[in-house]
C-alpha cells in the first residue's frame, strides 16, 4: 500500500493537482509543475488497466492527498483564496468576512434575519450558519478548485458484467470472475448513438411507467395535516358553546347528550355569574381527539342541530363554535348576566308585590273559610244519602273476587281459616293461594315488600296461603286491581279478593274520598308510622320485656319449684317409654301370632279373598283411622308444636285440620272432578288387571275393589269422614252392623277400588275390627321398615298431607294445559316430526331448574375408575395444598443456587396450581367446566384467560359478538377499564357457569403488578362435580334484558342481572 | 428502533391541478428542526408521505407528509450531509458526505435506513465534494455528480461506481422519467456564456452523449438543477441567476427564458447582489409540478412565482426555429418564512415544500 500512496502520489494525484491550479493560476508554483510529466503517463495507465476487481481499480479510487504534500500546499491555499474569489463574485465583502462585516445598510434587514433565523435576502446569508462548522461543501471550500479541466473521454466507461450482480453465481465464483468494463464506449460506432426515446415515441408518451416516482399526475390528493406546534395560522376551532340552557340540565347529561354526536367530551365547563353564582346556563365543551377531529365533530354538530334543531330539557338547543378569541362566549356571557340581573329585579318586585297580596288574600280567606265549612257539612250529608242509594255490586260482604285467571269471577263464601278471623277481624283482605307462592319459599316479608306501595294493615301467612289484610276496601281493590298476576321471582302473584261476612260498610269512605289528594302524604306517614310501630313494639320487646322476663323467669327466684320440677321429672320420664314399648311388643306379638297362624292355615291368598267377601263377621273392628286418631287431644296437642316449631312466622299459629273447615267452593268442585276421574281410570285398571292371578296382585285387587265401594258410599253422603261418625255409635243404632237374613250382602256397599293404594285407601278399605284383623294378617306378610313406624301418627299425617297436595297440583296441572303458549304447540302435532330447534330460555326456566333438583349432583361426565378415585379423594384433597408448598420450596432452592428467581418459575406459578378440569355439556348453559378430581375448599383451580383490552374495545367487540351471534359473554371485567375477553383466544375457564349458590369464585390477583383473574374452589368439589362461580352481573332494571338463571340452585335468584 | 411504516394515502378525493389553486397554495406547515442551519437539499419518497431536508448542522430531518409532522431526526455528524435522496426501497436514503475537516476529503456517498438508522453501503470513487445525487426514477441505480468533474453511475447492490463519465467540471444530472435516459448539464466559467446540456442513453452512456446542445446564458451564471418534467417533454434549468430556461426535452432548443428580476418588486435596500448565490449550494430553486404545466420558483423576495407552461409550444408541434419566449408574468404567493431557495413539489400529493433554514409546507386553501 505505501507503494500505491507514493505512486498515486507522485503520479495520477500529482498530475491532477498540476493540471488544476494550472487553470488557474498560470505560471503560479514551479513546484506543481514539476510533477506534471507524471501525469500523461498515469492516466495511461490507469486507462488501459484492465481492472480486476479490488487490486489496482480500487487503488485509483483511493484518497489522493497525501498528508506530506497536503502540508505543503496549505499555506498557498490561503493565500489563493482571496485572490480567487473575485472572479466568481461581484461582491467580494460578504464572502471574505463571513457576515463579520456587513455595510451598514444592511443592518436593518440582517436584524431582522438573524431573529427568524434565515437568510438574508442581501447578502445572501445566514449567519447562523457560521455557528456551524465549515463544511467541504462550503463555497469557500468548492471555489479553490479548479471549475474545469480537459476532458478525457478514455475515462469514460461502462461495466458491463459485473460478477456481483450474477445471481447465478455462487460466492467462490464471484470471487474469481472479473468485471467486464466497456471503457469509451469501445466498439460502438458513434453514428450508433441516438435517443432510445425516439423508437418508440408514442409510448413514451402515452404509457408512462406506473412504476415511476416521476409520474405525471394530472390530479392530486389534498393533504390533511394535523394540528400541532409546527403548524402555521391559528388553532382550528374546537371549543363549543352552548347557551340559554335551562338550569335544571346537568352536566352529565349534557355531555352524554353530545356523546352521541360524536367522541367522548372533553372539558365540559357551566359558566356560573361570578357575583351570584347562579348558572348562566352557558356550556363550554370539545370533543376528544386531535384538533382536526375535534374540529371536524363540532362543525358536524353545529349542522346537525341546525337540520334537526334538537331540544335539551325541552329547551332548543344554542350552539356554535367559540372563536380562537373567545369572543362568542364573551357575549353570551354578558347577554345571560344581564338577563340575570333583569330576572333579580323582577324577582325582587314580585315579591314585595305578593307580600300586598297575601295581606290581603288572608283577610279574604277568613271569609271564605267559615262558608267553606258549612258547604263541606252540607256536602258530607249528600255523600251520605248517596252512599245508601247506590249498594256497591261487586262489593258484597262475604264474596271473594277470584283471580284474572279466573276472570274475576265473584263467588259467594270466603276463604279463611278459624283461628286467622282474630287477625282479620272482617277487614277485607287479599288471599294468595300457597300454589302459586309458596309459603314455605317466600317469606311474607318479601310479600311485604312487593306490596309496600300500598296500605295494608297485617300480611299473615298460612299453610294456604298468605292473607294480606287491609283496614280500607279502597286500598284493597287499588292494590288488587293493579297486583293480580303480577310477576313476582319465578312465580305470579294471584290474589283473591276476600271480603268477610261480617265487613261493615261504614268505614267512612267520606274521609277516603277526601283524602286521595293527599294519597301520597298519607302513604309516607303511614309507613313511617308502621315503621315507628315495627321498631318501638320490637325495642320494647328486647329491650324492655325480655330481660324483664328473664330476670323473672331465672331459676334463683324460684329455688323450690325448680327442685320440684326436677324431682316430678324423674319419676314421669321413663313412664311413656316403658308404655310405648309395651304397646310395641304386643303389636307385634298379636302381628306375630297371626302370621304364624296365617302360615298353618292359608297356603294360598285366595282363601284370605273369600274371607274378606265375608264382612258381617268383622263388625267389631275399629277402622285405622280410629286407630290412628285414637287420642285426638293428644294430636291435636302434637300438630300445633309442631306447627308453632317449623312455621317462621311469630304472628299466627295454625290447626291443620283442613278437613273439617271450609273449603273454597272451587276446590270442592275440583275434588268431585278428580273423584270422577279416578273412577274411570280404575276401572279401566280393573279390566287390565282382571287376568292376571298372582298372589301379590290379587292383594291389591281386593284393596281396589274396597276403596271403590267407598268412593261409592262418599257420593252417597258427600262428606269425607262419614264413616268415622257413624262408628262412634255403632253398636246400637246402625242397621248396617245388624246381620241380614238373605245370604251374603256386604255389610258396606261396595266401591271400585281406588288405582292408588295408600293410607286413605286402606282405612276406608277397613270399616271394621274384622277387617283390621284380616289386614294386619294379611300385612305381616310384608316387612315393616322400621324408619317408617317410628313415629305413626306423624307417618300417617305427612302422607295425607301430601296426597291433598298432589291433588292440588294435579287440579293445577289440569288448569295448565288449557294456557299452553301458542310457541309451544306443535305445529304437526307432534314435535318428534318437526326439525331441531332451540328452546327459549324462557321457556327453559320452566323445566331446566327443577329437573336439575331432581338430578342431584351436577355430575355429567362418568369415569370408571369412579372408585378408586373415592379412595384416593382424602389423599388428594390434602395434598395439593402439600403440593403446593414443594413447589415454593423449589422455588426457593432454585432461587438459592442460581441467585435470583428464574423467570420461568415466575411464570408458571399460576399454571402449575392449575386443577384438572375439563369441559362439558352443561344443564345450566351450553358448556359447563367440571372438576376432574377432588378439589379442597379455597385451592386455586384454575386462571381466567383472555385477551386483555380495554373497556371502549370490549364494548366494541360485545356489540360485534351480538352481530354476529355469539351469544355467550365472555367478557370478564377486571376494572373499570380493563376487560379480560376469552371470546376468540382465552382458556377454558370460560366455560364455567353462573350458579346462584356457586362453588368457585372469581379472585382478581395481582401477579407481578399485573391484575388476572383466578378461580377458586369456595367449598370442597367432587370429582366431576360442575364448577359454578357468582357471575356478579349488575341489576338490571329493564325486564327485557334480564338474563334467566337456570342454575336450579336452592336458592336461585332466578335472573344472572 | 421504531419501525416506520409506510400508510395508504389520504383518501380524499383528488383535485386538478391549477393555476388557481398553486396559487391558492399558503404556508401551513413550519418545521424548524436544522437550528437556523441552512438546508442543502429537499426530497420526497415515492409514496410521497415522506419528505427529508438535510442541513449544514450535519442533520437530516424526516417529516411526514400525510399528517403535516416531524417524524424523526438523523444525524450525521461525523460525515456531514447533502443531497439527500430516497431510493425506491423502504425508508433508505442516500446522500454526500460533506466533512467539516477537508483534511479527511471524504467525498463517499452514504447509503443510510432511516428506519433504524443505520448505514447499508458507502459508495466510494468521488475524489471531490459531490454536488448532486439523482436517483433513477424506476431502476435502482442512480447518478452522481462531483467537483472532481465527473459523473458516476451506481449501482445499489455495489459500492463501486458502475459508470463514469469525465465532464471536466462540476456539473447538474437529471434522469427523464423512464429512466433510460440521463441529461448532464455544464454551466459556463466565470468568462463563459455557454453552458451545455448532453443527452445520454444509459446503455452507451461511456461512448457520449447522443445529443449535445450549448446554452447561451449570462456569463458566470451557475446552474444548480436539471429536471425533466414528469410528462417526459420538457427539460428544466434551475440556476442561481434570476433566469431560467425551459428546453424540449427531445431537442434541447431552448422554448422559454423565465426572468424573474423584470417583475420583482422594487426594494430598495433588498435588492439582492447575487440573487440566489449563497455560500452553501442548494439543490435548486425551481420544480415542475407533476402535471409538468407549472414551474414553481422561488425567488429572494420571499416569493414563490407560479408560471404557466400550457401555452409552450414544443419544437415537435413547430418545427420552426422560433425564438426562444420570455417568461415573465406568474402567480405569485408570499412566503412567510424564509427565502424558498429549494422547492419540491411531492410526486404524490398535492403539497410542495420550500426550504431555507427551515422547511415549508405548502398545502391548497381553497377546495
Amino acid at each position: 500500500m505505501s507503494y500505491n500512496k507514493g505512486y498515486y502520489h507522485r503520479g495520477y494525484s500529482g498530475g491532477y493537482r498540476d493540471s488544476r491550479y494550472r487553470s488557474n493560476y498560470r505560471g503560479h508554483d514551479d513546484q506543481y509543475r514539476n510533477n506534471q510529466g507524471n501525469r500523461s503517463d498515469d492516466s495511461r495507465v490507469g486507462g488501459m488497466l484492465n481492472l480486476n476487481k479490488g487490486s489496482h481499480y480500487d487503488a485509483s479510487e483511493n484518497r489522493y492527498i497525501p498528508g506530506a504534500s497536503q502540508n505543503g500546499g496549505g499555506s498557498s491555499y490561503s493565500s489563493e483564496r482571496n485572490s480567487r474569489t473575485p472572479h466568481h463574485h461581484a461582491s467580494s465583502d460578504s464572502l471574505t468576512s463571513s457576515g463579520m462585516s456587513t455595510p451598514m445598510s444592511h443592518a436593518a434587514a440582517e436584524q431582522q434575519q438573524r431573529n427568524t433565523g434565515s437568510t438574508s435576502i442581501t447578502t445572501g446569508e445566514n449567519h447562523k450558519d457560521s455557528e456551524f462548522a465549515k463544511l467541504l461543501l462550503h463555497s469557500d471550500n468548492t471555489k479553490i478548485l479548479p471549475f474545469s479541466r480537459p476532458v478525457d473521454p478514455k475515462k469514460n466507461y461502462k461495466v458491463m458484467y459485473d460478477p456481483e450482480f450474477d445471481k447465478n453465481l455462487s460466492k467462490e465464483e464471484k470471487k474469481s470472475k472479473s468485471k467486464k468494463i466497456r471503457f469509451n464506449g469501445e466498439g460502438i460506432d458513434s453514428k450508433e448513438l441516438a435517443d432510445p426515446r425516439l423508437s418508440h415515441l408514442a409510448q413514451y408518451f402515452q404509457k408512462p411507467n406506473k412504476k415511476s416516482k416521476k409520474f405525471p399526475f394530472k390530479q392530486l390528493p389534498q393533504p390533511k395535516f394535523i394540528f400541532d406546534k409546527d403548524s402555521l395560522g391559528p388553532a382550528p376551532l374546537t371549543q363549543l358553546v352552548v347557551w340559554d340552557l335551562p338550569s335544571t340540565t346537568s352536566e352529565v347529561y349534557l355531555s352524554n347528550y353530545f356523546k352521541s354526536y360524536g367522541d367522548a367530551i372533553e372539558e365540559m365547563k357551566f359558566i356560573n355569574d361570578p357575583d351570584y353564582g347562579v348558572s348562566l346556563g352557558i356550556a363550554t365543551f370539545k370533543f376528544q381527539g386531535n384538533p382536526e377531529k375535534a374540529m371536524r365533530l363540532a362543525k358536524k354538530l353545529i349542522q346537525t342541530v341546525k337540520i334537526e334543531t334538537p331540544k335539551v330539557d325541552g329547551v332548543p338547543l344554542k350552539i356554535a363554535l367559540n372563536d380562537s378569541e373567545g369572543e362568542l362566549l364573551n357575549r353570551k356571557m354578558r347577554t345571560a348576566k344581564d338577563k340575570l340581573k333583569v330576572q333579580i329585579l323582577k324577582r325582587e318586585e314580585e315579591e314585595k308585590k305578593r307580600q300586598k297580596q297575601l295581606l290581603e288574600e288572608q283577610k279574604k280567606n277568613n271569609e271564605l273559610k267559615k262558608k267553606e265549612l258549612e258547604e263541606k257539612k252540607k256536602q258530607a250529608e249528600l255523600a251520605k244519602t248517596k252512599a245508601k242509594d247506590e249498594p256497591p255490586t261487586k262489593y258484597r260482604p262475604n264474596s271473594t273476587i277470584l283471580s284474572i285467571r279466573r276472570q274475576n269471577k265473584v263467588v259467594n263464601g270466603v276463604f279463611m281459616p278459624k283461628d286467622l278471623n282474630k287477625y282479620i277481624k272482617d277487614r277485607p283482605y287479599i288471599f294468595i293461594q300457597d300454589k302459586y307462592v309458596p309459603t314455605k319459599k317466600i317469606s311474607s316479608h318479601d310479600i311485604k315488600r312487593v306490596l309496600n306501595k300500598y296500605d295494608w294493615t297485617r300480611v299473615l301467612s298460612d299453610k294456604t296461603g298468605f292473607y294480606i289484610v287491609f283496614n280500607s276496601l279502597k286500598e284493597c281493590e287499588r292494590c288488587f286491581m293493579n297486583e293480580d298476576g303480577r310477576k313476582f321471582f319465578e312465580y305470579r302473584i294471584y290474589m283473591e279478593l276476600a271480603i268477610p261476612e261480617g265487613y261493615s260498610k261504614d268505614e267512612n269512605e267520606d274521609t277516603e274520598t277526601s283524602s286521595n289528594k293527599n294519597d301520597i302524604i298519607e302513604e309516607a306517614t303511614n309507613m313511617l308510622i308502621k315503621e315507628f310501630q315495627t321498631f318501638l313494639a320490637k325495642d320494647i320487646r328486647e329491650r324492655i320485656i325480655a330481660p324483664a322476663i328473664l330476670d323473672l323467669l331465672g331459676h334463683e327466684n324460684y329455688p323450690k319449684l325448680v327442685e320440684e320440677l326436677k324431682s316430678q321429672e324423674e319419676i314421669i320420664k321413663p313412664k311413656p317409654i316403658i308404655s310405648n314399648n309395651q304397646l310395641k311388643l304386643d303389636a307385634l306379638s298379636i302381628l306375630e301370632k297371626k302370621r304364624q297362624q296365617q302360615k298353618l292355615s292359608l297356603p294360598s291368598f285366595r282363601k284370605i279373598d273369600d274371607k274378606v267377601n265375608k264382612r258381617k263377621a268383622r263388625k267389631n273392628l275399629v277402622p285405622m283411622q280410629h286407630a290412628l286418631n285414637f287420642d285426638e287431644e293428644d294430636e291435636d296437642e302434637d300438630e300445633e308444636d309442631e306447627e308453632t316449631s317449623r312455621s317462621v312466622t311469630p304472628v299466627v299459629s295454625l290447626k291443620r285440620d283442613r278437613s273439617s273447615t271450609v273449603t273454597s267452593p272451587e276446590e270442592e268442585e275440583e275434588d268431585n272432578d278428580q273423584y270422577v276421574k279416578k273412577r274411570k281410570r280404575t276401572k279401566l285398571a280393573r279390566a287390565l288387571e282382571s287376568d292376571v292371578s298372582s298372589d301379590e296382585e290379587m292383594e291389591e285387587e281386593e284393596a281396589e275393589e274396597e276403596e271403590e265401594q267407598v268412593v261409592e258410599e262418599k257420593e252417597e253422603e258427600e262428606e269425607m269422614v262419614g264413616p268415622i261418625s257413624m262408628e262412634i255409635d255403632y253398636a246400637d243404632v246402625d242397621l248396617k252392623y245388624q246381620p241380614t237374613e238373605e245370604g251374603s250382602v256386604t255389610v258396606y256397599p261396595e266401591l271400585p277400588p281406588s288405582a292408588v293404594f295408600d293410607l286413605e285407601a286402606l282405612q276406608n278399605i277397613l270399616k271394621d275390627e274384622e277387617d283390621l284383623k284380616i289386614a294386619q294378617e294379611v300385612l305381616n306378610e310384608a316387612e315393616v321398615s322400621s324408619a317408617n313406624t317410628k313415629n305413626i301418627e306423624y307417618w300417617a299425617w305427612k302422607q295425607k298431607a301430601s296426597k291433598l297436595v298432589a291433588q292440588e297440583i294435579a287440579a293445577e296441572e289440569v288448569e295448565n294445559i288449557e294456557e299452553l303458549p301458542s310457541h309451544l304447540e306443535s305445529e304437526s302435532g307432534s314435535f318428534r316430526s318437526e326439525p331441531y330447534r332451540k328452546i327459549n330460555d324462557a321457556d327453559k326456566i320452566h323445566y331446566l331448574p327443577h329437573r336439575r333438583k331432581i338430578h342431584k349432583p351436577l355430575k355429567t361426565i362418568q369415569y370408571e375408575d369412579d372408585d378408586d378415585e373415592k379412595i384416593n379423594e382424602n389423599n388428594a384433597i390434602q395434598s395439593s395444598r402439600v403440593n403446593r408448598a414443594k413447589n415454593r420450596r423449589f422455588a426457593a432452592d432454585i432461587t438459592a443456587q442460581i441467585g435470583s428467581e428464574s423467570e420461568i418459575l415466575s411464570l408458571n406459578a399460576l399454571t402449575k396450581r392449575k386443577k384438572p378440569v375439563t369441559f362439558a355439556r352443561s344443564a345450566i348453559h351450553n358448556w359447563g367446566l367440571y372438576a376432574m378430581e377432588p378439589i379442597a375448599a379455597k385451592e386455586m383451580i384454575i386462571e381466567y384467560v383472555g385477551e386483555r383490552i380495554r373497556q371502549q374495545v370490549a364494548q366494541q367487540r360485545e356489540h360485534g359478538y351480538l352481530k354476529t351471534g355469539i351469544g355467550s359473554s365472555y367478557l370478564f371485567r377486571i376494572d373499570e377499564n380493563t376487560v379480560i375477553d376469552a371470546t376468540k383466544k382465552g382458556g377454558i375457564a370460560r366455560f364455567i357457569n353462573h350458579c346462584c349458590s356457586p362453588s368457585c369464585t372469581a379472585k382478581i390477583i395481582k401477579v407481578e403488578g399485573k391484575k388476572r383473574i383466578v378461580i377458586y374452589a369456595l367449598r370442597d368439589i367432587e370429582a366431576n362435580e360442575e364448577l359454578t362461580y357468582d357471575y356478579k352481573f349488575e341489576r338490571e332494571t329493564n325486564d327485557e334484558e334480564r338474563i334467566r338463571c337456570l342454575c336450579g340452585a336452592p336458592g336461585c335468584k332466578g335472573y344472572l342481572n | 428502533m421504531s419501525q416506520i411504516t409506510i400508510t395508504a394515502k389520504p383518501s380524499s378525493s383528488t383535485t386538478q391541478i391549477t393555476e388557481k389553486l398553486l396559487a391558492s397554495c399558503r404556508p401551513t406547515k413550519l418545521f424548524d428542526y436544522h437550528q437556523g442551519a441552512s438546508i442543502t437539499s429537499l426530497d420526497f419518497d415515492d409514496s410521497g408521505q415522506y419528505l427529508i431536508s438535510a442541513g449544514i448542522d450535519k442533520s437530516i430531518q424526516l417529516y411526514d407528509c400525510h399528517k403535516g409532522i416531524h417524524y424523526k431526526d438523523i444525524q450525521s455528524q461525523k460525515y456531514g450531509c447533502h443531497s439527500a435522496r430516497f431510493t425506491h426501497l423502504d425508508l433508505n436514503c442516500l446522500y454526500a458526505s460533506t466533512p467539516n475537516n477537508p483534511q479527511e476529503n471524504d467525498n463517499a456517498i452514504r447509503y443510510l435506513a432511516l428506519s433504524n438508522n443505520q448505514y447499508i453501503r458507502y459508495f466510494k470513487g468521488h475524489k471531490e465534494q459531490v454536488s448532486s445525487i439523482e436517483v433513477n426514477p424506476i431502476h435502482n441505480t442512480f447518478l452522481s455528480s462531483s467537483f472532481d468533474g465527473t459523473v458516476k453511475h451506481w449501482d445499489l447492490k455495489s459500492s463501486s461506481s458502475i459508470g463514469n463519465i469525465d465532464i471536466g467540471q462540476n456539473s447538474i444530472i437529471g434522469f427523464d422519467p423512464h429512466g433510460i435516459i440521463f441529461a448532464i448539464g455544464k454551466y459556463p466559467d466565470e468568462n463563459s456564456t455557454i453552458g451545455s446540456i448532453g443527452l445520454y442513453d444509459l446503455k452507451t452512456f461511456d461512448k457520449g452523449p447522443f445529443l449535445q446542445v450549448s446554452i447561451p446564458v449570462s456569463k458566470g451564471q451557475i446552474w444548480n438543477k436539471l429536471e425533466f418534467s414528469n410528462n417526459g417533454k420538457l427539460l428544466l434549468i434551475s440556476t442561481e441567476s434570476s433566469e431560467h430556461y425551459i428546453l424540449d426535452a427531445f431537442s434541447g432548443k431552448v422554448l422559454a427564458r423565465i426572468q424573474l428580476d423584470k417583475q420583482s418588486p422594487s426594494h430598495n435596500h433588498t435588492q439582492p447582489k447575487n440573487w440566489m448565490s449563497f455560500k452553501y449550494p442548494y439543490t435548486g430553486s425551481c420544480t415542475f409540478s407533476p402535471c409538468g404545466k407549472f414551474v414553481l420558483i422561488g425567488s429572494p423576495y420571499s416569493i414563490v412565482h407560479i408560471f404557466d407552461l400550457n401555452d409552450l409550444k414544443t419544437s415537435r408541434d413547430h418545427n420552426s426555429d422560433l425564438e426562444p419566449i420570455i417568461l415573465t408574468k406568474s402567480s405569485n404567493i408570499q412566503s412567510t418564512h424564509g427565502i424558498p431557495k429549494i422547492v419540491a413539489f411531492n410526486p404524490k400529493l398535492f403539497t410542495f415544500a420550500t426550504a431555507d433554514t427551515t422547511v415549508t409546507l405548502w398545502s391548497p386553501t381553497s377546495k
